[in-house]
């Protein structure tokens, strides 16, 4: 079921994350000979102008196939990326400042809990780390390093949590230990947790599980969850919005009910195709060739693929030529629901086309 | 900084530096230990070391077989009769023997001693000794010994300082005006107590000479020291190097370093390019020494066709016919340039031969007479090979045997631890295929060779031997009996040569009653061998030697004028040399660098990887960004 | 399985590759020919009575069965046989040469080792960096470098000394003949005669274990685990020695402990040049001289070594990784 939508209030209350236009670029391997002779790499744009906020107790599922950048966007807010340009603010404030006290109330959940753990290190000491880091001796009350450790497990559903201190992880099931690199998060008591992926390595039986679980930890703690995923029907299941990103940008983000059961974006459309949830067999499927991030199509960067355009309703519309030529933001099409597409500009109606990325060049 | 800090950092150079500072104070502490070892040995000792460039196959003289065994046992027993100095003749001045008396029937032999001989172990050293040690070899059958004993009977001590030695037939050998008798004479009080003598390490032994071993470790270095005991005092024969050194090398280019470097004094070469490399080096000096040693091109004389039974001979192996034909190989003499081979192959460190038996031999050598010679000479070659039946019937460019029709193609097979062989056999392979004659040629260890050779499988390969003076032992080697007389079972005879009439006059110098008799002898044996050719004789190649001027001196030649510098038949040569003296000497064995300069080194180095590695701490410790 | 079940099986599979190995040389040495005519080459003459003499004191006038008893209790009670070559017992010859061999190739492979592993971590740390590069060039042509020709030039410049280089260090061999030093000046002897084929052995290793560590680092690095710890804010040292090193060294590890089960198999083209009388300078020579019995004794020396080594890996490597316990 889906949770209740909570109104956003601009004016209040800051967002707890906000990304302001986020550009990450990688370079190419190359090599060795090249490398020696000085030779520079291609660059490749991982993320090319990603904007997006976060509030507190807020549940955000960033969507798109993989490669679409998704995953560099959220290693870029843990501070694992170095952004190109861009900014990324925390209550506030630029996380390159202060990025120890950042790391504390920010935590970071993977796909595979058996490679996010450290197979040389029992339970214990894994859930504890974060604690020895950030060199936390004791609890807010007093609690000793035990107790907190106690109570992460715990909260993350490992009980009684004393038995599995001694344990390695490679004694332990996928669930469990996803439950342990929860409880890892958990143990500093973070504000927010960017969680990637992370029930997709999970036997189907216990995703639910741990889904369940990260929506409780929301409820009982306030946390806000970025949940970066490849799947929408995921996406439906737990967050209060979606952003669905293509090839290094947000083509689409609004509140989940809405984009999800009225997406405007064609790229939307043909994600949601494959979606039981959805239904639906009407809708078109996804052609062509998967995005390259080292070569961007001009103009939209979705058009080789789009639908819309290879059926002949973009032409039909008027747009076909701004669709292959004009670069575009994203534009809020209804109310809290962006869309970056001309054609949906179009049949939606002008609506306030408001950009919260501009195009550079 | 970049967010996900790969730091940059003096990395590059601190890597480096450390792996070099590693090295060099591995160095530097051992350039101290240079500096140090540079010191000469202790206590004013002085230490002669000789390399040679293969180990040593016992220190046994029941159980070694190689020359340089016997150098070491020459200086550590005593022969009855030494060999001279001058040109390997009875030298009875210098020898525990001072004189011989034959009996009238030739079969008795009395040999008088000198007196007050000691070992070096204090124990007289008698003549039940000497008879002790004949009769054992004699009765143990021990092959270093059982050529020069065929016809020995037995020996008998009558009193300390004389034996008699007995023979089964009259014969001039034992007569004292050569020296027949290679046999080390053995502590009786010492060997006649040991269960399986053949397995005594004899390390450290007892001995008469003037040194004896005190310390070997196998494949590296045998250590000999001064015999307190040396009898030769008695006659003026005086050591003055207190300490002998063989030092092993397996590369010789290693020696070569090692003889300029100063770690050793002296050396035994193999290859004429290093000892020439080591011509124009600082108080180097390099020497070709004429000893009897040669080096043939053996034919397969037919050990597949033979049928004289003689050592339980069973023909056996797949060598061609035609190198069964003394015809052939006479031709195929014929085709060998001996002198270019000595010039291109040898580097001039050789001189041409025809007779296993060589120039200044004890016992008479033989040259062909002029009208006899098989001189290099293509054309004559072709011709006696066509006149002999080998012609080219199926047009193929290689000639066909007469009796078997088959082209005669030559397996001829080098030596891979032996560059001559190899360097040899271009030249070799040209010139029978000018005269229409196959070569196959192959490369191999001396072992394999063995083994092939063993199995009668091939026609022809290189290799040399390296003979006692007296021409007995080498021309033993062309008996019937000798023949391996099966494949796996060793024969000294390599060529499977077996002629009836060689063998008897074989027999016969062993029972000549007159030294002249048995030098006519001799000659007729060296005669059959160069008419039917079973070795075709390549050359007498030099023993290669190179030393230090400014260690030691008073190197002498063995024989005289040519020979050997360290004449290694007998200990007289090691006697003579003494340390160099005065100006000109050089005791250190390593110049070095002087150690307070290597300290200054290491501790240097050690400040700078020290400041490296703190700074380097500190900077990881800064947290990221 | 249990921790205890899986040393046992292990311990048991070493054995029985032992007894693989003990029986396979048996045989090898009757297949290369009859042991007495091997021992009596080069001794023409000898009588029917003394080959008699000779199978009996072998035990090879023993059905095969109980000749093989023979050997398993003569190989245990240390008797290797006796060499052809040098007259002398098969395991006083190698007993000679295993201490040279254990010093100059063991510590050398600890040297590469060590420095390897830290050329490797910095390596995989700093990937792509100049000094990734300039390093892997570098180890690359070390480690392909034929080591006899190194040694050589090595031996040019700093024993024989060559234009500016002094000749510093002997050519070769493991002490100064005939200078009897003892004690420390024995000690410091030895080490300057190892100086250069150390030098060498070390350089020409160097390699194989960088570039494994290197690898190995790199795939660690990429884990999960890795960037979870840096996202808890783990500091960049603690995640490279606390988190990645600690699991990219096992391969490492193992590679160098089956290595020195190979120590003792020496470095017969160093040995050769540098005249160091070690075991693998005895092998050459003995192939050489076809030294058939201690080339048997030489074989076992280096199988059981090699199984040995092999043993403490697997027994290590369950210490070091939880996951192989359970394996």
């Amino acid at each position: 079921m889906p949770p209740t939508e909570q109104a956003p209030d601009r004016e209040v209350a800051p967002p707890l994350l906000e990304v302001r236009d986020l550009k990450v670029t990688f370079a190419g391997r190359i090599g060795l000979g090249a490398g020696l002779l000085g030779r520079k790499a291609t660059q490749s744009r991982a993320v090319d102008g990603v904007s997006l906020q976060l509030r507190r107790g807020e549940v955000l599922a960033l969507a798109g196939e993989s490669g679409c950048g998704k995953t560099t966007t959220a290693r870029a807010i843990m501070g694992l990326e170095p952004p190109k340009e861009g900014q990324i603010l925390f209550e506030g404030r630029k996380i390159s400042k202060g990025l120890r006290a950042y790391r504390r109330k920010v935590q970071m959940v993977f796909q595979d809990p058996t490679g996010a753990l450290n197979p040389r290190q029992t339970i214990y000491e894994s859930v504890a780390e974060g604690l020895r880091i950030h060199r936390i001796h004791h609890g807010p009350n007093g609690e000793t390093e035990q107790q907190l450790v106690a109570r992460a497990l715990s909260r993350a559903g490992m009980r009684p949590p004393e038995r599995f201190f001694l344990n390695y992880p490679h004694e332990l099931s996928g669930g469990q230990r996803q439950r342990v690199v929860i409880a890892g998060a958990l143990v500093l008591d973070p504000v927010m947790l960017v969680a990637d992926e992370p029930v997709s390595n999970l036997d189907a039986s216990v995703r639910g599980e741990i889904l369940r679980l990260l929506l409780q930890i929301r409820d009982d703690l306030g946390l806000a969850i970025l949940v970066v995923t490849h799947d929408l029907g995921l996406a439906w299941t737990i967050a209060d919005r979606v952003a669905v990103m293509y090839l290094g940008r947000i083509v689409e983000i609004g509140p989940a009910e809405d984009v999800l059961t009225r997406p405007l974006h064609p790229y939307t459309k043909a994600l949601l195709n494959v979606v039981p949830e959805a239904g639906g067999l009407d809708r078109p499927i996804l052609t062509g060739e998967p995005p390259d991030p080292t070569r961007i199509p001009p103009g939209c960067r979705f058009h080789p693929r789009c639908p819309e355009v290879a059926t002949g309703a973009a032409r039909a519309a008027g747009v076909e030529d701004r669709c292959r030529g004009e670069d575009l933001g994203l534009m809020e099409l209804r109310p809290g629901h962006f869309a970056a597409c001309h054609l949906a500009a179009v049949t939606v109606g002008e609506g306030q086309a408001m950009s919260t990325s501009q195009p550079k060049r | 900084m970049s967010l996900n800090g790969r730091r940059k950092g003096p990395w590059v150079g601190g890597t480096g530096i450390l792996v070099a500072a590693v090295m060099l104070a591995t160095a530097s502490f051992a350039g101290i230990a240079g500096a140090q070892s540079a010191t000469p040995s202790p206590a004013g000792k002085s230490t002669f070391i000789y390399g040679v460039t293969a180990p040593n196959s016992s220190m046994n003289p029941l159980v070694g077989y190689l020359g340089i065994d016997y150098t070491i046992w020459s200086l550590e027993y005593n022969l009855p009769i030494e060999f001279a100095t001058k040109d390997f003749g009875a030298d009875l001045e210098h020898s525990i023997v001072t004189s011989v008396e034959t009996s009238s029937d030739n079969m008795s032999f009395t040999y008088h001693m000198r007196s007050g001989l000691k070992w070096s172990d204090g124990q007289p050293f008698t003549a039940n000794d000497v008879a002790w040690t004949l009769n054992f070899y004699k009765e143990s059958n021990i092959s270093n010994y059982s050529a020069d004993l065929a016809i020995f009977k037995s020996a008998e001590a009558t009193d300390d300082a004389t034996f008699v030695i007995h023979t089964d037939q009259p014969t001039s050998v034992f007569n004292g005006q050569s020296v027949w008798m290679y046999e080390f004479i053995l502590p009786e009080h010492i060997w006649s107590t040991i269960d399986e003598p053949k397995k005594f390490e004899n390390v450290p032994a007892v001995g008469s000479g003037p040194w004896v071993v005190t310390q070997q470790k196998p494949g590296d270095f045998v250590r000999l020291e001064r015999n307190p005991n040396f009898w030769g005092t008695q006659v003026g024969l005086e050591p003055h190097v207190d300490v002998i050194i063989e030092k092993v090398f397996n590369d010789e280019n290693q020696m070569a370093a090692a003889l300029q470097r100063g770690e050793i004094d002296f050396g035994f070469f193999d290859s004429a390019n290093i000892l020439n490399s080591l011509k124009t080096k600082p108080n180097i000096k390099t020497w070709g020494a004429q000893i009897p040693l040669f080096d043939e091109l053996a034919f397969n004389s037919g050990s597949a066709f033979q049928t004289d039974k003689a050592g339980g001979f069973v023909p056996h192996g797949d060598g061609i016919h035609a190198t069964s034909d003394p015809a052939f190989r006479r031709a195929v003499a014929e085709a060998i340039d001996k002198q270019t081979l000595v010039d291109k192959v040898y580097g001039g460190y050789a001189t041409v031969a025809d007779s296993p038996v060589q120039p200044g031999a004890t016992t008479g050598n033989w040259d062909p007479p002029a009208d006899q010679a098989l001189n290099f000479n293509l054309d004559k070659a072709k011709a006696d090979l066509t006149a002999a039946g080998y012609t080219d019937t199926d047009g193929d460019g290689v000639v066909n045997d007469p009796k078997t029709g088959e082209n005669v193609v030559l397996r001829y097979y080098t030596r891979t631890s032996d560059q001559n062989t190899i360097k040899t056999a271009p030249f070799v392979k040209s010139w029978l295929e000018q005269i229409g004659v196959g070569v196959k040629v192959f490369a191999v260890s001396s072992g394999k060779l063995t083994t092939i050779i063993e199995s009668g499988d091939y026609e022809l390969f290189h290799w040399g031997w390296f003979p006692n003076p007296d021409p007995n032992y080498i021309l033993g080697i062309f008996t019937c009996e000798q023949r391996a007389p099966k494949p796996g079972v060793y024969g000294n005879n390599d060529s499977f040569f077996c002629d009836p009439q060689y063998d008897q006059l074989y027999q016969q110098q062993l029972t000549a009653t007159s030294t002249q008799a048995r030098v006519d002898i001799v000659h007729q044996m060296q005669q059959i061998l160069y008419e039917q050719q079973p070795y075709i004789m390549l050359a007498y190649t030099n023993y290669l030697e190179a030393y230090r001027t400014d260690r030691f001196t008073g190197y002498t030649t063995q024989p005289e004028g040519v020979g050997d510098l360290l004449a290694t038949w007998g200990p007289f040569g090691f006697i003579g040399i003494r340390p160099v003296t005065g100006e000109g000497a050089s005791a250190a064995k390593s110049e070095g660098i002087p150690g307070w300069v290597w300290i200054a080194i290491v501790v240097g180095l050690a400040v700078v990887i020290g400041g490296i590695m703190l700074g380097r701490r500190r900077i990881s410790d800064e947290d990221r960004v | 399985m249990s921790t205890r079940r899986y040393l046992i099986s292990k311990v048991l599979q070493a054995i029985l590759t032992l007894a693989f190995v003990l029986a396979f040389n048996f045989f090898l040495f009757r297949a290369v020919g009859d042991p007495v005519t091997q021992l009596l080459r080069g001794h023409s003459g000898i009588s029917a009575q003394a080959v008699l003499q000779l199978q009996r004191q072998l035990g090879l006038d023993l059905p095969l069965p109980q000749q093989f008893v023979h050997y398993v209790k003569e190989t245990f009670e240390g008797h290797l046989g006796y060499s052809y070559f040098y007259n002398l017992p098969v395991s006083q010859v190698i007993a000679g040469r295993i201490w040279p061999t254990i010093l100059l190739i063991g510590l050398s492979t600890l040297a590469s080792t060590a420095l390897g592993i830290w050329i490797g971590i910095r390596q995989g740390w700093r990937r792509g960096s100049k000094y990734d590069q300039g390093m892997l060039a570098f180890t690359l042509f070390t480690y392909s470098m034929p080591e006899f020709w190194f040694g050589l030039l090595i031996i040019m410049a700093f024993a024989v000394g060559v234009g500016p280089f002094p000749a510093l260090f002997p050519t070769g061999g493991y002490e100064t003949t005939g200078a009897g030093y003892t004690g420390m000046a024995h000690v410091v002897d030895v080490l300057n005669h190892m100086v250069l084929p150390f030098f060498v052995l070390t350089l020409s290793y160097l390699g194989e274990y960088s570039l494994i560590m290197r690898s190995s680092l790199l795939e660690t690095l990429g884990e999960d685990f890795i960037i979870t710890a840096r996202a808890k804010g783990v500091r960049e040292n603690r995640v490279l020695y606390g988190h990645a090193v600690p699991n990219a060294l096992l391969p490492t590890m193992t590679v160098t402990i089956l290595q020195l089960g190979f120590v003792l198999s020496g470095v017969i083209t160093i040995e050769l040049i540098f005249n160091w009388p070690g075991l693998g300078l005895l092998t050459a020579t003995s192939v050489d001289a076809r030294d058939f019995p201690v080339l048997q004794g030489l074989f076992l020396l280096f199988s059981a070594s090699v199984i040995v080594a092999n043993l403490v890996a697997d027994l290590l490597y369950s210490y070091l990784d939880p996951r192989v316990r359970a394996a």
